[in-house]
Formats: C-alpha cells, structure tokens, sequence
C-alpha cells in the first residue's frame, strides 16, 4: 500500500495540485483561472476527514467524484454577476477550485461522504474495515 | 527549486517532497509580500459599490465589521474544527487566527446603510453611494412674440424710454419759450 510519511493512506496528486504548474485541467471559460484550494486533513478513529476552502462554490457548482482510486473535487464559482461591473480595485482573482487525491485501500471508498457549509467542503473519508481471514478447512481424505 | 529532499525514490515520497517545497515556497512567499488578510475586491454599481472577501468558513459569531468617520474595519477570527487537537492534523493550509483589517471609504458613501451579507462564504459588503447632489433645473417658457413686446423684460425698457418721451415732452415744453423766444425776436 502507498501512503506518506505520516502513513496517511492518502496522497495530495501531484498533477493538480500545484496552480503554478500550469498542469491543470483546462477550464470550459477561457478567462476562468482554476486553483488550488487550501485543505486540511485529520484523522478520527474511524477515517479521515478533509475540509476544503471553496469560497463561492455552491452544491450546484461542486462536482466530488471517486474514478478507481482517485478523489477528484471541482468547484466552480459563478462570477456572472460580474458581467458589466465595473472592477475598481483587485486583490484576489476569482476562478474555480480543483484538487485531486490519491486514495489508498485503507480508505472505504464506497462510503465517502462529503457535505459543503459556508465555501467549506468536509469530506469524510471512512477507515475501511481490514477484511475478516477468511478459514477455509481443510479435509482429509 | 528543491528546497526539502528526503532523498528518497519511492514514488509517495516524491509527491510530498513537491508538496513541501510548493509550502515552503508559499511561506517564503508571504514573508516577501506582506498581504493584507482578509483580500478584497472593490466593484463599482451606479448606485452603489461592492466589497467583497472570501472568508470560507468564518462563523457570523466571529465576525465583526463595522463602520466610521469613512473607514471601515472588519474584524474576526477562523477558529479549526472544534474538539480536534492540533496532533490529529496531517495537512494544514488553511488559515486560522485573528485578523482585521481597516479600509478608508472613497468620498460619498451613506455610512449609515452600509450592509452585509455572507453566502457560500464570500462576504459582501454593500456600500451605497450618496446621490449626486440634485441640479436645480431652470424652467424655460415659451411665449409668442407679439406678447413678449409688451410684457416682461420690455417693462424695464419701457420706464426710460418714457423718460426718453417726457423728456422729449419737456424738450417740447420749451419749445414755447423758444418759440415765444422766436416770436420775442420778432
């Protein structure tokens, strides 16, 4: 099994992680610029869980999705409104999130749940339960 | 450039050597670039301008924000998932502590209806504008020219000319001196 240093049965995916490297998914506006959103990850006797900052991401515009044994989440923000308003001062750019993790066997993947409350996303990431040995008897003849 | 090497081939490693580097950089980052915390985007409405910040997360008790002598302050703190000690975290980016954050408002915002809203954890702050102050509009009546002889304005010109004709009458007036003049000569 893979897993970290910590022995964190989850990897930050090096091709989307890194808004600098150019390496991330084109996004479908030409315009919109896709980040990398901040995390942070805990452990909790049954799993772990991961928080997510996605500031402007409604349940509408979130997409988390498990493909093999990869965590994908994409947010998009809605910047319609910004159409014809005039941009006075900019600290910050407005674009979507995207960030990717590598799952390892220890995660259940069939039972992740993930839920978004005021631009957070927590998802819960169960601990998988080690398989019972199965004993299978042997007979003479 | 490698700042954090483990020195080690296996593939997970790998990845969290980059992880560390892209952190270290970001941190070394900041010490360069002093931000202001929350960042702001000012957007200008005919009616009104809107500030807005992303504050994911932030709990509406630990936000303050508040408004005066044309400044506004915003004031709160990002408090972590309740009841998890710091040992359990094995990533932590986002950010925590207190922050504020004073701005000086341009000229003309009505202070006193200054409003706020948080949804999906972008803060909006409306500022409305003073309306510009009312142009008093000087009423043009048309009028037609045969009235305008007589009326109005002509009534000044009129008093002098009257003078003009009385003088002409008193100018008349002599004229009987003269002409008794005239009529002494003879």
């Amino acid at each position: 099994m893979r897993t970290d240093r910590d022995g964190l049965p989850l990897e930050v995916d090096r091709t989307t992680s890194h808004a600098g490297d150019g390496g991330v998914l084109s996004p479908t506006s030409q315009e919109q610029i896709v980040f990398t959103p901040p995390i942070d990850i805990f452990e909790r006797p049954d799993g772990l869980v991961l928080l997510a900052d996605l500031p402007g991401v409604t349940l509408e515009t979130l997409e988390l999705q498990v493909q093999d044994n990869r965590l994908t989440l994409y947010g998009q923000v809605q910047s319609t409104w910004l159409e014809g308003v005039t941009l006075l001062h900019q600290e910050y750019p407005v674009g979507h999130f995207l960030r990717s993790f590598i799952l390892s066997d220890e995660v259940d993947h069939e039972r992740i749940t993930a839920k978004l409350a005021h631009g957070v996303l927590e998802v819960f990431l169960p601990r998988a339960t080690k398989a019972i040995p199965r004993k299978i008897e042997v007979k003479s003849d | 450039m490698a700042i954090f090497r483990w020195g080690n081939a296996w593939q997970a490693v790998g990845d969290f050597e980059q992880e560390v580097d892209h952190l270290l950089a970001s941190v070394l980052q900041g010490l360069r670039v002093v931000r202001q915390y929350p960042a702001v985007n000012l957007y200008d409405l005919p009616d009104q301008l809107l500030l807005t910040a992303e504050l994911p997360g932030i709990r509406l008790e630990e936000l303050d924000i508040s408004v005066s002598e044309g400044s506004l302050t915003l004031k709160g703190r990002h408090i972590g998932p309740e009841n998890v000690p710091d040992e359990v975290f094995r990533r932590q980016e986002r950010p925590r502590g207190k922050w504020q954050r004073i701005l000086k408002l341009p000229e003309g915002i009505r202070e006193d209806e200054v409003s706020a809203q948080f949804a999906n954890g972008v803060l909006l702050i409306r500022l409305p504008k003073h309306p510009p102050k009312p142009v008093r509009q000087i009423a043009v009546t048309a009028v037609a020219d045969g009235v305008s002889a007589r009326d109005g304005h002509q009534e000044m010109i009129a008093t002098p000319a009257r003078r003009i004709v009385s003088e002409q009458g008193s100018a008349a007036m002599t004229q009987p001196p003269l002409a008794q003049g005239g009529s002494h000569a003879d």
